[in-house]
């Protein structure tokens, strides 16, 4: 909730046509002190994250500004798997429009530049007239989730009453003061809410490129040791996450502990792997998917990550 | 005649008194055995209510929430019918829908209810919407409605009853069971098809925690098919395997500490295989003398291997005689200046 902080960061030079859009945006704390029973895991905190970014560009721009977001918004969606999502459009009450501040020419332009970048994006859309807040139209993406549950995730919202309120303003070709357009964005919205969500989805099984160990490396016994440690060494040079399990416990062991963590590659390392300088590789819940050279499995890992590759 | 505007524009004529379920079957009777409440003007109405002027109207089915929410509220007198049946006396505070199913808070007077009695419990509704009683909405005077809940001695009812004007109040009745009740309901008992009663919990009345006894609130869920009963309830259970608190404690990605505060979440640093003895590098081993790996204490000192692009340039035999070559700007390096890892590559290249 930083709009009025960004408003003031704006406002704290003079701006000209020329400089728009200004994008401002942060990772921000927010506290809210909900009540003691409905607090709920991560998706109903008391202390939360706001990936709370403030674009303010001239009207001609809203719609461009709008198309941005929206390929934000949907390289976030790609990235993490969501793949069954609609937009919903918020726009006035198609016949009491007492209650919306903001001129006429403004909304129509705004209302307008979202509906004509949805489509240009080719996202499926429902409009709800008389859904819009009182200072401008937004769009929300409503997202389905492998179990068919659906999420709110991911924000647009037009604001003409923020920039009214701190007299925002640039000046224009015609040398003119003239006020610019506010547009809230969040393609997260509260990040622990959304990691809920996300862990939800994919039942703990991150897409590798996001998973926290992408590769355990696990030495049959302590004979293979110090080649399993050269591995995973090497591992990390090639900026794989990589951990290596020397306890001394039977491999069955370590294997179910690594296939309970939901590591998505296993490399199981003997002495036979050792003197062939080979990994023996496993894929969590598929498998073996037998013995490669480590610069095979490198550039299979790294191919996976490059794609986005889902988890499964 | 009246004009009908249906949401796709389209307009028909009909006779003044017609129910959303007769237009239904205008149409179609597939359409009409779908037909679980009716939308007229924007207000969610039974399907069996006369329409007397034109409007706008939008049959509801299983399809729309507010269907949904129709018949799950129908279901909880449905519950209500089967628990009088069963537990004679018993009161009832309110049984609304929820978003997933339904509940009512009931007074047992003392009694118990356990999980084996929602089973019989579930057996009494499936044979009484079996019987498919329809919903009959009745207008009620104050005193009447008063009268009628005095009779049973309902006192939670008598005090909705109390804050409410004269002339709004209304009953519904199906088979053997009135309600006090605004409504709307689905046309009759049969197109419940599914009952699952899920759980059990306490609540106040009206949430006043200071006030009386507590009540037993009844949770359940219904649908139009056994299938999607099933259905849903493999949801469920796939739900709980999936609950991001169970996830997060079980993968150890995020938790929360009583001394910081409660819900204040802490993401946690990347985890590490669970505690026990480390094995022990063979202290004889000729490979300890160049082991270039972390976790290793003789070792520590050493910087890790940064160069894994130059390392692959060796293999191919493409060893560049600058390996710094590629910084922004630069001296080359000398080697005695190369970190640890370039140092070894000839090592590590034949490791790989």
């Amino acid at each position: 909730m930083n709009c009025p902080h960004h408003c003031e960061i704006y406002r704290s030079s003079p701006k000209s046509y020329k400089d728009l859009p200004v994008r401002f945006a942060e990772f921000g704390t927010v506290y809210r002190y909900e009540q003691h029973g409905e607090l709920h895991g991560l998706t109903r905190v008391r202390g939360f994250t706001q990936d709370d970014a403030h674009l303010f560009c001239r009207p001609d721009q809203v719609k461009e500004e709008f198309i941005k977001v929206i390929d934000l918004v949907l390289y976030v969606f790609r990235s993490l798997s969501f793949t069954e999502y609609t937009a919903q459009i918020s726009l006035r009450d198609k016949e009491d429009r007492s209650k919306y501040i903001g001129s006429e020419e403004n909304w129509n332009l705004a209302e307008q530049a979202i509906i004509e970048s949805a489509r240009e994006k080719g996202l499926n859309t429902v409009i709800e007239y008389g859904e819009a807040a009182f200072y401008g139209p937004k769009l929300d993406f409503m997202v389905k989730d492998a179990l068919g549950r659906k999420w709110q995730l991911g924000t647009i919202q037009v604001d003409y009453n923020l920039p009214e309120r701190f007299e925002l303003e640039y000046i224009g070709a015609d040398n003119q003061k003239h006020r610019p357009v506010m547009i809230h964005r969040a393609p997260f919205g509260s990040l622990e809410r959304f990691i809920a969500v996300l862990i939800e989805h994919c039942a703990g099984k991150f897409p590798l490129w996001l998973t926290p160990t992408q590769v355990k490396v696990l030495p049959i016994s302590d004979k293979s040791l110090v080649y399993a440690e050269k591995i995973a060494e090497l591992l990390k040079n090639a900026e794989i996450r990589a951990e290596i399990d020397d306890r001394n416990e039977k491999i069955g062991k370590k294997i179910r502990e690594a296939e309970l963590a939901k590591v998505p590659y296993m490399l199981v390392l003997g002495e036979k792997e050792a003197t062939e300088e080979v990994v023996a590789v496993r894929r969590q819940s598929k498998g073996d998917l037998g013995t490669m050279h480590l610069d095979q499995f490198i550039g299979l890992l790294n191919d996976e990550v490059a794609n986005r590759k889902p988890f499964e | 005649m009246i004009n009908i505007t249906f949401p796709d524009g389209a307009v028909r004529q009909y006779e003044p008194g017609i129910t959303a379920l007769d237009i239904a079957k205008s149409i179609s009777e597939g359409l009409a055995r779908k037909v679980l409440a009716a939308k007229v003007n924007g207000q969610v109405i039974d399907a069996t209510r006369p329409i007397t002027t034109d409007a706008t109207l939008q049959l509801l089915t299983w399809t729309d929430t507010d269907g949904k929410a129709t018949m799950w509220h129908s279901s909880a007198h449905l519950m209500a019918e089967a628990l009088e049946a069963l537990y004679p006396g018993v009161k009832f505070g309110i049984g609304p829908a929820i978003e997933n199913g339904f509940y009512y808070d009931v007074d047992l007077g003392g009694q118990a209810i356990s999980e084996e009695d929602l089973k019989k419990l579930e057996a009494k509704m499936a044979e009484l919407a079996k019987q498919n009683n329809t919903y009959q909405r009745k207008e009620v005077s104050k005193a009447e409605a008063l009268q009628y809940f005095t009779g049973k001695d309902d006192q939670y009812k008598l005090e909705l009853i109390n804050d409410l004007q004269d002339g709004t109040i209304t009953f519904y009745t199906q088979g053997g069971f009135t309600d006090l009740c605004r409504g709307p309901h689905i046309p009759s008992t049969g197109f419940i098809k599914a009952v699952k009663l899920t759980s059990i919990a306490g609540a106040y009345w009206r949430g006043k925690r200071e006030k009386i006894k507590m009540l037993t609130r009844i949770y359940g869920i219904t649908f139009p098919t056994q299938k999607e009963l099933d259905e849903y309830l493999a949801l469920v259970e796939e739900a709980k395997k999936r609950d991001h608190r169970k996830l997060g404690k079980e993968l150890e990605l995020f938790t929360f500490s009583e001394r910081v505060g409660l819900g204040l979440a802490f993401m946690v640093a990347q985890r590490r295989a669970a505690a026990g003895a480390p094995a022990t590098v063979p202290a004889e081993s000729p490979d300890r003398e160049r082991l270039p790996a972390r976790g290793n204490p003789a070792y520590r000192q050493q910087k890790p291997v940064y160069h894994l692009r130059a390392l692959r340039e060796i293999r191919k035999g493409q060893f560049s005689t600058h390996p710094y070559a590629g910084r922004r700007r630069g001296v080359h390096a000398q080697t005695h200046e190369l970190p640890p890892s370039l140092r070894n590559l000839p090592f590590i290249a034949q490791v790989l």
